[in-house]
């Protein structure tokens, strides 16, 4: 049983305006919005380009934006998006200069993404019922740039760190294996006019991450230590940062 | 600085983990490098991997070769990419008396082959693994581990645009340039500016997986490479900490494979003849799910995140039956099995050992251009795939 | 076919110059199919663009009392004019709804109570309503 959906997809290629393409395909409901876009490449337009990889939202290479909302086309049903004979409105990722059609450069924001210097292996496994060893996981955030798509102050500040970096600053000061001058860098970087006091609380990165990073909520959370700090100062107590980081 | 081999230009088609171990071992060793990838960099099989860093006890009974092959690199892949992956081991579970039946070869197939292995009875396994079966009655831990396919081709370029190869996202190979029987280069697609051009180079590496047919052909070759496509379900939901195998032969769903707040389940297999777009079959999902529940009843419960398919590029002859199609791998100097000079094919194999297979490839072509330039991927710490976008 | 003139070139793509969205201020003002939270962030967006054109044409009025005691009369007709009240209960409209959910953008900027963001601009703009029906009736009886 298929139904018959409408991609609108957004297209541009170097030296053409940009434009709106639509295909029409005929694909099972529960298939992912990912897999229409991959049928079109298949069978109707060759020049369609978009990145993908692991198919499963562990890569985050493939975001972009349906119906004016950031998501991972890869874990998208079809049915959960639109009805048969709807129509799905595509369009790169916002604040994300374009190359071509549906991708985009990540450049600029591994360039903030690495001034964290966050590893992507944590030490821990966060699993209440296991006894925590010496396990290892991957960390949540995929890097997949649908907060920084979804933050307007991103939308309208390229200076700002952005949800993803700060969130990574939130857990890296966290870790006892991380040294403390990385540490001590880090904060300096984030506490700062570009990152965490940029935030106007729109908790947009919160409503899109695919994975439970909750950028905002750890914004949130770098604001309590920095006020905090700031009081203590204040009151000429000694500032105090998660794991030991002293203010300078 | 290798004055010999940078004389030397090498166009390797195809940017999975195949093309870049191939482009990182041959920037490493000097060559002047161009890689080409028709999509993004790992959109092909490489991606869609189940992801499993094997210790190789999966074939430790019927392929030593391979097992031997897993373990070393198992080994090599921790020390070249650290802090890239999940290193909890993994446990080979039995569930019934079959599977029990199986385990002493197994375990002589761990001591034969080198891999490291440690038993436990049925309730300590359950004690590791709190969501396994109460049917278990035994488990075997092997260091299996977990990476992403992606951020590993990514950290194998990173490190050769470092070393001076250039990398060519979104380019498609559209035919190969020849004088003769020799291959002097290839004629590309830039799928951005919709342009054609042509890259020129001493020797082509055909990296293609699946479709390392197609591209053979455009030289007037043929490499017997079979589009093998597998099932994979991600579930939501990180139900066991380490791998979770079957203690049993090689099948259809014995896997799971935990990843971040996931756990996968696969594979199945079939052959296909074009690799661009598989339909999923329904019957292959039902069977993860049946089988994944056979060792963790939960995950065939939960909802699914991600149904995935890709092929696989086994080496062998249609028609034969998939599971006896070796996951070896071959390169093939199509000087010396079809008088075409130039050109070089590696293919089959596995993620896991896409290092070994890029170093029996650039041996290949060092010994074919005369070259003094010995492996260095061995020890040669990666970059991190985060430098893939910076440099 | 020519590579765009761009300015930078993409490290990832080579030889590919990649088109720079800029800064685009629309992305303010779009809550439809957003997060509740993005609603928060127009709101006052919105009402603060609003209060400071307020401010401007505050200025204007006040001014009219330069005309004397006739200038005072004409002012005093025109803030009592139905149109005027009107405006006067968006301007209520506007300073409480700002006003509450900034209170909850100090609160939740803080780091206080950020689990309940989403349940405090729910109350919040609940009483925000009740307050401004109460005004709303205040300003055309009293």
């Amino acid at each position: 049983m298929t139904w018959t959906v409408t991609y609108e997809i957004a297209r541009y290629k170097p030296g053409e305006p940009p434009r709106t393409d639509t295909f029409k395909v005929e694909i099972e409901p529960h298939r992912t919005v990912l897999d229409g876009i991959e049928m079109i490449w298949a069978y109707q337009d060759r020049t369609l380009t978009f990145r993908h990889a692991c198919h499963h939202a562990s890569c985050g290479s493939c975001a972009f934006v349906v119906n004016g909302v950031e998501v991972l086309p890869c874990i998208v049903e079809i049915q959960s998006v639109v009805e048969n004979g709807g129509t799905l409105r595509c369009e790169p990722l916002y604040s994300f200069p374009v190359v071509s059609d549906l991708v985009v450069d990540m450049g600029p924001f591994f360039e903030k993404m690495r001034m964290m210097e966050m590893p992507i292996i944590t030490p821990t496994g966060p699993l209440p019922q296991q006894p925590a060893d010496d396990y290892n996981r991957f960390e949540n955030c995929i890097e997949c740039g649908m907060c920084m798509s979804a933050c307007p102050v991103v939308a309208t500040d390229p200076n700002y760190l952005g949800p993803a970096p700060l969130a990574a600053a939130h857990r890296i000061i966290q870790r006892p294996d991380i040294p403390e001058e990385t540490k001590q860098r880090i904060w300096e970087l984030v506490d700062s006019d570009n990152g965490l006091w940029r935030c106007h609380v729109a908790m947009e990165c919160t409503a899109v991450c695919p994975s439970d990073v909750d950028p905002g909520g750890k914004i949130m959370d770098l604001r309590r230590l920095a006020t905090a700090n700031r009081i203590r100062k204040l009151l000429g107590l000694k500032p105090k940062l998660p794991v030991g980081v002293e203010d300078a | 600085m290798n004055t010999q081999a940078s004389k030397y230009s090498v166009l390797v088609i195809g940017g999975g983990s195949t093309g870049a171990a191939v482009a990182h071992d041959l920037a490493l060793r000097g060559f002047k490098t161009t890689l080409v990838e028709r999509g993004e960099i790992a959109s092909g099989t490489t991606g869609r991997n189940h992801c499993l860093l094997h210790s190789g006890a999966r074939y430790c009974v019927k392929d030593k070769e391979s097992a031997i092959e897993c373990i070393e690199e198992n080994m090599i892949l921790r020390k070249i990419m650290p802090d890239s992956m999940e290193l909890n081991g993994g446990l080979f579970v039995a569930v019934n008396d079959s599977d029990m039946a199986y385990m002493p070869l197994f375990i002589e197939g761990c001591e034969e082959t080198g891999i490291p292995y440690k038993q436990y009875t049925g309730e300590e396994a359950r004690r590791l693994e709190p969501y396994l079966s109460e049917k278990t009655l035994a488990a075997v831990w092997v260091p299996d581990g977990v990476f992403e396919p992606m951020r590993m081709c990514m950290a194998f370029l990173a490190t050769a645009k470092k070393n001076g190869a250039l990398v060519l996202p979104y380019t498609e190979v559209k035919g190969l340039h020849m004088e003769g029987n020799r291959v002097t280069g290839a004629r590309v697609w830039d799928r951005i500016q919709k342009r054609e051009y042509d890259l020129y180079a001493d020797l082509v590496v055909n990296a293609a997986g699946p479709w390392a047919e197609n591209i053979a052909r455009m030289a007037g070759v043929d490499v017997p490479v079979v589009p093998t496509p597998g099932v994979m379900t991600s579930m939501t939901g990180r139900l066991c900490q380490r791998v979770i195998n079957r203690m049993n032969v090689s099948s259809d769903g014995d896997i799971i494979v935990p990843q971040r707040q996931t756990s996968i389940i696969g594979t199945s297999s079939w052959t296909v003849d074009d690799a661009d777009y598989i339909e999923i079959p329904e019957d292959h999902v039902q069977l993860m799910y049946q089988r994944g529940s056979e060792m963790i009843p939960q995950v065939g419960k939960v909802k699914p995140r991600g149904i995935f398919v890709v092929a696989r590029p086994l080496i062998g002859r249609k028609g034969q039956d998939e599971r006896e199609i070796a996951r070896t791998f071959e390169a093939f100097d199509h000087a010396v099995s079809d008088n075409v000079e130039g050109f070089v094919t590696i293919s089959g194999g596995k993620t896991t050992t896409a290092r070994a297979m890029a170093e029996t490839t650039v041996n290949v072509i060092a010994d074919k251009l005369d070259v003094e330039a010995p492996c260095q991927t061995r020890d040669t710490v990666l970059l991190s795939y985060r430098d893939y976008y910076l440099i | 076919m020519t590579t765009p003139d761009y300015p930078s070139e993409s490290k990832a793509y080579p030889g590919q110059k990649p088109r720079p969205r800029g800064r685009d201020v629309s992305r303010w003002f779009l809550p439809f199919k957003r997060d509740v939270s993005y609603w928060g962030f127009v709101l006052n967006r919105v009402a603060g663009l609003g209060l400071v054109l307020y401010l401007l044409l505050h200025m204007v009025a006040l001014s009219q009392l330069l005309g004397g005691e006739a200038g005072w009369d004409r002012f005093i007709d025109l803030t009592t004019s139905p149109v005027f009240l009107t405006l006067d209960v968006i301007l209520l409209a506007g300073i409480i709804g700002h006003g509450l959910n900034g209170l909850r953008v100090a609160l939740v900027g803080s780091g206080l109570l950020v689990k309940w963001q989403r349940q405090l601009f729910y109350v919040l703009m609940t009483i925000a309503v009740v307050l401004l029906i109460i005004g709303g009736i205040l300003i055309f009886t009293a």
